[in-house]
């Protein structure tokens, strides 16, 4: 019995292959791009349960689309709009977890360990930092600021990802960051302050 | 004369940083010192989102991700079941993560099992499951040996179980095989009195609070895994318990890993809700 030929290394090889049916060629497609799908996932629903039941809709999506997959963009780029669109759709349908801590006035502090070895609290605090700063923003400003600065994707690739004018990219990713600077620097400067786009 | 011209606006000066910007608007950002404040403003919130560190995903969650995606390839287009309230009932990643834990926790449980020749418990409460071998006292026999699967629990060591699993190829679960028994922590009236209670040992002759529904054993995988990832924890939980603390059921997972300060050896403890695995509690349980 012959054996079965090699998984082909190139992308759109990949692709064909797995359109094809080749199941160990869709299987390396996942895989590939899954750290990407999850990264966005994790910006733009900003907790780690939504994240992966969006990762689990956007992988299955993909599989399910793959065959009208015709090449005109990117993978990657088809790839984080069924992620995104899949993280919006979770946002709607999500239910907000309590948080819960310690008792009021139990005087023990909880510790966070992290494995990395870096600094407990500086790892952590930029993390929580970030995912408290993006949850204030609007979803269609934080998924579009997630394309920009997460998937490094430019603004004609976002606007195919969001289905919006380029100019629309523009002006949501400049008032999510500017937003965020609020949120991150503590600054108290009310943005309305700030020079804003013509009218 | 001419007027100077307008600030650049935030559209304008986001744009110079991708990239995106006219070429006299972002000649204008480099020379102008409020544009080029602003600039810097904009560019490190853009560098703290590309540096703010994402949690790892395990190995088995990452492979039951892509099973299940594999596998609704081969099914027909179906709308998944939504609950009246529009959110799914069982998130889909933690059925496939699930299934290969189930999967892995089994097979480990049966190699085990044929070696000690002792019957090990497929549910959380800890309560064996004789039905198949003793027949019509199958339920009080459960029990019994039930009660004995913490002391076995707490003795055995944990690195060379977990290494078994994996050296006969199983995958690796987030739970090793002795570990699905959950002990019962009693109760506790503050999460302080059962880190207390937990400081120096996992305590195995606490008395069985009555009238608790065990948790499955699904919900008990489902928050070691989530743990495991979150803390990138390299290790299966070894211990695990469920207490009850001012009223509120919570499970109790020790790990094997090493500790954030200083690399050493130690035992990292999580408290965690069981609808939603929420962390309220985690510590390090330092030797000696």
């Amino acid at each position: 019995m012959n054996p079965p030929p090699p998984v082909p290394l190139d992308e759109p090889a990949l692709i064909t292959a797995a359109q094809e049916g080749d199941r160990r060629a869709l299987d390396r497609l996942l895989r590939d791009h899954q750290p990407a799908i999850y990264a966005v996932c994790r910006r733009i629903t900003g907790n780690d349960a939504d994240a992966l039941d969006a990762t689990q809709d956007a992988l299955i999506a993909l599989v399910r689309g793959l065959p009208r997959f015709d090449g005109r963009s990117r993978f990657s780029t088809w790839a984080f709009r069924i992620a995104t669109n899949s993280c919006l759709d979770e946002l709607r349908r999500q239910r907000r977890r309590p948080l819960v801590g310690l008792p009021e006035n139990d005087g023990v502090p909880a510790d966070v360990a992290n494995h990395r070895g870096s600094p407990v609290d500086q790892r952590v605090a930029d993390a929580l930092a970030v995912d408290e700063a993006l949850a204030t923003l609007p979803a269609d400003f934080r998924a579009a600021v997630v394309l920009r600065d997460i998937c490094q994707l430019d603004y004609a690739e976002i606007a195919e990802v969001l289905e919006i004018p380029a100019g629309t990219v523009r002006s949501r990713i400049a008032r999510g960051r500017a937003q965020l600077v609020e949120q991150l620097s503590g600054n108290q400067i009310d943005p309305s302050e700030r020079p804003t786009s013509a009218p | 004369m001419t007027s100077e011209p307008p600030p650049l606006t935030d559209e304008e000066l986001s744009a110079v940083l991708d990239g995106e910007a006219d070429p006299d608007i972002a000649a204008r950002a480099q020379v102008e010192p409020a544009a080029r404040a602003r600039l810097d403003e904009l560019r490190a919130v853009r560098l703290a989102l590309g540096r703010a560190p994402l949690p790892a995903l395990h190995r088995t969650t990452i492979d039951g991700l892509i099973a299940r995606a594999l596998d609704e390839s081969d099914q027909p287009v179906v709308a998944p079941p939504v609950s009246r309230s529009g959110h799914t009932a069982t998130p889909r990643w933690l059925v496939a993560a699930a299934i290969v834990a189930l999967v892995a926790v089994g097979l480990g449980l049966v190699w085990s099992g044929r070696d000690r020749g002792n019957d090990v418990s497929t549910t959380a409460s800890g309560q064996l499951s004789n039905r198949d071998k003793s027949g019509a006292g199958g339920g009080a026999d459960g029990k019994a040996q039930g009660q004995s699967s913490p002391e076995r629990s707490s003795g055995s060591p944990r690195g060379g179980q977990t290494d078994a699993a994996a050296a006969d190829g199983t995958p690796r679960s987030e739970l090793s095989p002795q570990s699905t028994a959950v002990i019962e922590l009693g109760e506790y009236r503050t999460l302080s009195d059962l880190r207390a209670a937990l400081k120096t040992s996992f305590p195995t002759d606490s008395p069985s609070a009555n009238g608790l529904e065990a948790p499955s054993q699904a919900t008990v995988e489902r928050c070691a895994a989530l743990m495991t990832q979150v803390f990138q924890l390299p290790n299966p939980a070894g211990h695990i318990g469920r207490a009850r603390v001012a009223g509120r059921d919570v499970l109790v997972y020790e790990f094997e890993a090493p500790s954030a300060r200083d690399g050493a050896a130690t035992t990292f403890i999580t408290v965690n809700e069981p609808q939603t695995c929420d962390a309220q509690l985690s510590f390090e349980r330092t030797p000696g």
